[in-house]
């Protein structure tokens, strides 16, 4: 197959990469840059053979220079996170095996006070009902099957990054059904900050099993326009998430 | 809230409007058509198995899809994607959008694993020109992990696609301008609204009937006349109390 000239390519549009790539608020260090790499790799949130943008677009989206991204690109390559193929057509790839993600979740959980969480819980469930009750106005046929999907995808998840993502898909799903672009970042920035809660609270499948019957029946409200049933029902399926969390939380997080 | 017409120029207003949007986007399918003349001359059967059109084909649509971006000011991105049947989890997706003054290649993407995952093969935007065979205007929705924002897509399937392959061009529109100039247009046969094949408002003169309502959730207005868009498959309506 032909190489084909590379161009400028923009690998940063889509939200999910804005929010983890979010500049730097001070200057940045490689061990900071590497951090934050290393933590959506490990949850899953960067997918092996994902292609990073390049290492100009990164260091100007992260505000920092570029000889400080190759040092933050150096550690992850150590630590056989990344691998870069330079030339043509190259750039630098997310790699596998996959590291154990439950530490990595602990790890990155464990650095959550209980106000931290019960704050982003608070985010999660105004964005969560609020989303629900304009989508039981606003969403068409289509969002119904895609929501129905998700919540299959939920329940058919085979460990607990599976139903992690598949749950994050669900919320992000259901702010599009609203039809607002700003509950739809709001959610793609809730998938990043509570990805490792979500991975661990989704260990446990009872969990899974409850969340997934609250989803399941939060779709149908929204499907027959039951607007405050909506948000009731989305409410209490982040609050069966947080109560776990919490609970988690206070035994350390290592109970699974 | 009634307007200053009488019924009969308020039915003249509404033909009116109804011509004027249709011609709206007829330039995007003009474009669209000529993308999917030039998709129908690549080979796809490898590219819908390896997710990559070779060089230099990939260059041929992307002039296209440029051209279109280029021609018409509502267009924010443009471009293709195709699946086959035998490679339902790979498919290919080449798209092009407007940063600043600039076209560059938007890569989406296409792994099932990742949190960022554009699962094209199942947005409204491939699958009812798939299904109908049509050329497609999407209402107002939100493009989660494409755009990421509002976003009208008009879409066509491309013809002469090998067997088992489906390819679909498509543009992005510019919501906010769109929605803007259909309801300038509207404006003189008020109360009235554009509304989608599920009786969902994409543009009003009515405040609380917001884009993406069902007319149906609204106890207030009803409709008394209305015109269907065929192309579009969107109608206009005139609304009463």
């Amino acid at each position: 197959m032909n190489a084909r000239p590379e161009r400028s390519v923009d690998l940063l549009s889509t939200l999910t990469r804005r929010v983890l790539f979010t500049p730097l608020a001070d200057q940045g260090r490689a061990g900071t840059v590497a951090e934050r790499l290393r933590t959506a790799i490990n949850l899953g949130i960067l997918a092996e053979n994902e292609l990073l943008p390049s290492e100009t677009d990164l260091a100007a989206q992260f505000n920092i220079s570029p000889v400080t991204l190759r040092d933050a690109l150096t550690e992850l390559r150590a630590a056989g996170l990344v691998t870069t193929r330079r030339g043509r057509g190259g750039g630098t790839v997310v790699s596998g095996p996959l590291p154990d993600q439950r530490r990595a979740s602990i790890e990155a959980a464990s650095s959550l006070s209980s106000v931290d969480l019960r704050d982003l819980a608070d985010w999660r469930r105004t964005i969560g009902a609020e989303s629900a009750r304009l989508a039981a106005r606003r969403a068409s046929e289509r969002d119904f099957t895609l929501l129905e999907r998700g919540v299959e995808n939920l329940e058919n998840a085979s460990d607990a990054v599976d139903a992690r993502r598949a749950d994050s898909r669900y919320y992000i799903e259901l702010a599009a059904a609203s039809q607002s672009a700003s509950l739809s970042r709001a959610s793609i920035g809730l998938q990043v900050e509570y990805a490792s809660v979500l991975t661990l609270v989704y260990a446990h499948e009872t969990t899974r099993k409850s969340v997934s019957l609250l989803l399941r029946t939060l779709t149908r409200a929204v499907r027959k326009a039951r607007v405050d049933q909506a948000g009731r029902f989305a409410a209490q399926a982040v609050d069966v998430v947080a109560a776990r969390a919490a609970l988690l939380r206070a035994q350390g997080w290592e109970i699974s | 809230m009634t307007g200053p017409l009488g019924p009969a120029a308020r039915r003249r207003a509404l033909e009116h409007a109804a011509s004027s949007i249709v011609a709206l986007t007829a330039p995007v399918f003009e474009h669209l058509h000529r993308m999917a003349d030039t998709a129908s001359r690549l080979q796809l059967d490898e590219a819908t198995a390896t997710g990559v059109i070779p060089y230099p084909n990939v260059d041929l649509l992307e002039q296209a899809a440029v051209a279109a971006i280029r021609g018409v000011k509502l267009i924010t991105g443009a471009g293709m994607a195709a699946i086959s049947e035998q490679h339902l989890n790979v498919g290919v997706m080449n798209w092009w959008i407007l940063r600043g003054s600039d076209v560059v290649s938007k890569r989406h993407v296409l792994n099932p694993r990742s949190d960022s995952y554009y699962d094209f093969s199942h947005s409204r935007w491939f699958q009812v020109p798939a299904e109908s065979g049509r050329p497609t205007l999407i209402a107002p929705y939100v493009d989660s992990w494409g755009t990421d924002d509002l976003t009208i897509t008009a879409a066509i399937p491309s013809p002469n696609s090998a067997a088992g392959i489906t390819t679909i061009v498509a543009a992005d529109l510019d919501v906010r301008a769109y929605i803007q100039q259909v309801e300038e247009l509207i404006w003189p046969a008020r109360p009235a609204a554009l509304i989608d094949s599920e009786q969902r408002a994409v543009a009003s003169t009515v405040p609380e009937i917001e884009t993406g309502v069902r007319l149906s959730s609204t106890d207030i207005w009803a409709v008394e006349d209305r015109i269907d868009l065929v192309d579009l498959g969107w109608s206009l309506v005139l609304l009463t109390r």
